[in-house]
């Protein structure tokens, strides 16, 4: 196997920065000036740790930046892509980079996260596409002579590829190779780091690299005519006047089905109780008679739980080490304050990745599975089910307990680890079942998935 | 916690034409109901949840759904079917106008307030019922064309916090649909009268002034959209007719000002100038 300093570099022009060194190619975009700085970092980051297998380091040195870096870092969307020892690739995303090797399928985004997605891969010999898009095709899109060594380069896609050959062709078909390479004169790629426009000879580049894209198109099916294609590439959309699909046979009906409109309602509820002050024990009390009857929402935390606390001068219970009241925001008077028993209000929010917030008002078993969690399926915890299609999160991987005024996170034993950054913190690994404090923006990430413990009060 | 994003061909039996949007935890498509419906139409809304569900929840978003076809009200989407299969899914009647958030064509004002209207009412019959809608938009007010006539139909009941317990916001869609829900929901409060006619004053303001009550909100980055909202008071935007703002005001009142039923919201956009 060629060793990745070994790999011709194919790049696509664009606004952004491709930089190779040894042992490390680094796409980068920046959507605002704030992020200029943040871009020199980055590119510091990976030349610094370059040379042999800087994998690891870069990412962790990446990680332990990212947790510290400033203002306009969300304006800035990177991805490397480093040799690790033994012929492994470690992956680095934030943002809208994307890591795809399209002969084995693997699509791997920065958008996977909310922090960054980091993977450790097994290098393939066929085209690995590093991207500022995740479109498919980005691969055909670096389909010119270029091959970057080591510098900083325009450009919005690398490709590495084993040397002589071109993108979407990996070592296992040689026999393409011999046709590939257009005939367009070879020049080497050295251009100063990324001006905002894009270099004047664009529009030739790009023709060079379309008309390259045409002949290896026209290669792999074997159909079309070699000329008298338009350089644009082919439209997707069917032809217009396609014959009318024959009428499809009926599909089996679903595993469970109810009718819903006409069908009948087991038992009529009473109106909701009237707006007003006394709607919060109205409600409560409405809720736990709703529980009773319909049997079913067997919901964790049903009664609101006793904690002690200082009442503010309205009368919410609040955590004694809080300052204002969390719900009508007075300043707490903590010299007259004495301990009171009351129901505890709501911590905070869980707030994922996908947008999906949950109440932390009760405990919570987080995974694949949780309903395997026995606790889950007795009512005594909620489950937050999450959806994985990279085997990285166990089926019960992590808890969110109450604990008082505390709000902790629990790895329950998981395979890939449980992670933590309090804000402004680095990222450390849970130990399995050890438990951490949740502070107000304390990110927690199981493998694909994160989440940001959002806390009214910002008790620290 | 995000479902694949192609669109399928067919989902259980039901054979699917487009998707229509994402919103509230899951995706509608336009599909050709199955013969076993007896359907006379040719479409139906199919709503698609994005996350798995057990079979007891399914059991309580079917009872929940039954609980809302059985409330007499002429702005409620009609609810056809509920399956099971890998997902949980249910059929609706299909609306081709669309919806506050996006109509297929220009909608004149009265139209908007007419059914702004309809939507108040609908929510007012789930209340006086017992339910709670939970997710009150402009995206989840659909538009019906009556003989020429626009009627506002409410739709897609929330179901998210009965089919996963403590689920407060749901994800798929934009993180955006949090400007219409009242803060004291965020807070951890559930859905009552008080938290829904907050959502139809940020429903009005965002169907009359064209903008949300926190200016624009960071639609891809949920944590920065929920503290914006929990850091910032909801402004009414100033060109709003001073009776709509008004209304917009006492919908979003604290304490006892707030409007105390969804039918006296309905009885005062009845009175704004058309």
């Amino acid at each position: 196997m060629t060793d990745f300093d070994g790999l011709r570099c194919a790049i696509a022009v664009g606004n952004g920065v491709v930089a190779r060194f040894p042992g490390v190619v680094c796409v980068a975009g920046v959507a605002s000036r704030k992020a200029t700085a943040h871009l020199d970092t980055v590119l510091q980051i990976c030349k610094d740790a370059s040379g042999g297998a800087p994998g690891r380091a870069i990412a962790r040195q990446l990680a332990s930046w990212l947790g510290n870096a400033g203002e306009g870092i969300e304006h800035l969307r990177f991805g490397t892509v480093s040799a690790t020892e033994e012929d492994g690739l470690a992956v680095f995303l934030v943002g809208e980079v994307s890591l795809l090797i399209p002969e084995m399928a693997a699509d791997i985004s920065g958008m996977d996260a909310a922090s960054w997605t980091d993977r450790l891969l097994v290098r393939p010999d066929s085209p690995i596409v590093l991207a500022l898009s995740s479109d498919a095709n980005a691969v055909d899109a670096a389909a010119g002579p270029f091959d970057l060594q080591t510098g900083i380069v325009p450009g919005d896609v690398a490709v590495l590829l084993q040397p002589g050959t071109g993108p979407g062709q990996g070592a296992r078909r040689p026999e393409q190779v011999a046709g590939t390479p257009p005939p367009i004169p070879s020049r080497p790629v050295r251009q100063p780091a990324a001006p905002a426009t894009p270099p004047a000879a664009a529009p030739a580049v790009q023709q060079a690299v379309q008309q390259a894209v045409q002949q290896q198109a026209t290669q792999a099916t074997q159909a079309a005519p070699p000329v008298q294609r338009p350089l644009a590439p082919p439209p997707s959309a069917p032809p217009p006047q396609a014959p009318p699909p024959p009428a499809p046979p009926p599909l089996a009906p679903p595993r469970r089905s109810e009718p819903i409109f006409g069908a009948p309602v087991e038992e009529r509820r009473s109106p909701l109780p009237s707006g007003g002050r006394a709607e919060r024990r109205e409600a409560s009390a409405a809720r736990s008679a709703a529980a009773q009857r319909d049997g079913a929402p067997k919901e964790a935390a049903q009664e609101e739980p006793q904690t002690q606390g200082h009442l503010c001068a309205r009368g919410h219970l609040n955590d004694p080490r809080s300052h204002f009241c969390v719900l009508c925001g007075i300043r707490m008077n903590e010299r007259t304050g004495v301990l009171v028993l009351g129901s505890r209000p709501p911590l905070g929010l869980l707030v994922f990745n996908t947008g999906t917030t949950f109440t932390v008002d009760a405990d919570y078993v987080i995974g694949r599975q949780p309903e395997v969690d026995e606790r889950v399926a007795s009512g005594v915890m909620r489950a937050i089910p999450v959806e994985d299609h990279t085997g990285s999160v166990s089926r019960v991987h992590a808890e969110v307990r109450l604990e008082g005024w505390d709000v902790l996170i629990v790895d329950s034993g998981s395979s890939n680890g449980t992670y933590v950054a309090p804000q402004g913190e680095e990222w450390t690994q849970l130990r399995p079942q050890e438990s951490r404090r949740l502070t107000q923006g304390t990110k927690v990430r199981l493998g694909e998935c994160s989440f940001t413990f959002e806390s009214p009060s910002g008790v620290r | 916690m995000t479902a694949g994003s192609a669109t399928p061909t067919t989902v259980a039996d039901y054979e699917i034409v487009e998707m229509l949007g994402e919103g509230n935890n899951g995706r509608f498509y336009r599909a050709r109901p199955p013969a076993r419906l007896g359907l006379s139409t040719e479409f139906v809304a199919l709503k698609v949840f994005g996350e798995r569900v057990s079979e007891q929840a399914y059991e309580r978003g079917v009872r929940e759904l039954r609980a809302f076809a059985s409330v007499q009200s002429p702005y409620l989407v009609r609810i056809y079917d509920a399956v099971l299969e890998d997902r949980f899914a249910y059929a609706m009647e299909y609306l081709p106008l669309g919806s506050l958030e996006s109509p297929t064509r220009p909608l004149r004002r009265d139209a908007v307030l007419d059914a702004l209207e309809h939507a108040a009412l609908a929510a007012h019959a789930l209340h006086e019922s017992g339910l709670a809608h939970g997710d009150i938009t402009p995206g989840n007010v659909l538009l019906a064309d009556d003989g020429g006539v626009i009627t506002g139909k409410l739709a897609d009941l929330g179901l998210a916090r009965l089919l996963t317990p403590g689920n407060t916001l749901t994800g798929i869609g934009s993180a955006g649909s949090v400007e219409y829900m009242d803060p004291e929901m965020i807070g951890g409060a559930r859905p009552s009268r008080r938290t829904e006619i907050w959502a139809l004053g940020a429903t009005i303001h965002k169907a009359l002034s064209g903008t949300g009550l926190y200016g624009e909100l960071p639609d891809d980055q949920p944590v920065l959209a929920i503290r914006k909202v929990l850091a910032s008071a909801p402004t009414i935007h100033p060109d709003l007719a001073p009776d709509a703002a008004k209304l917009v005001g006492d919908c979003l009142a604290a304490g006892e000002a707030r409007i105390g039923t969804a039918a006296e919201v309905a009885g005062r956009l009845a009175q704004i100038s058309r």
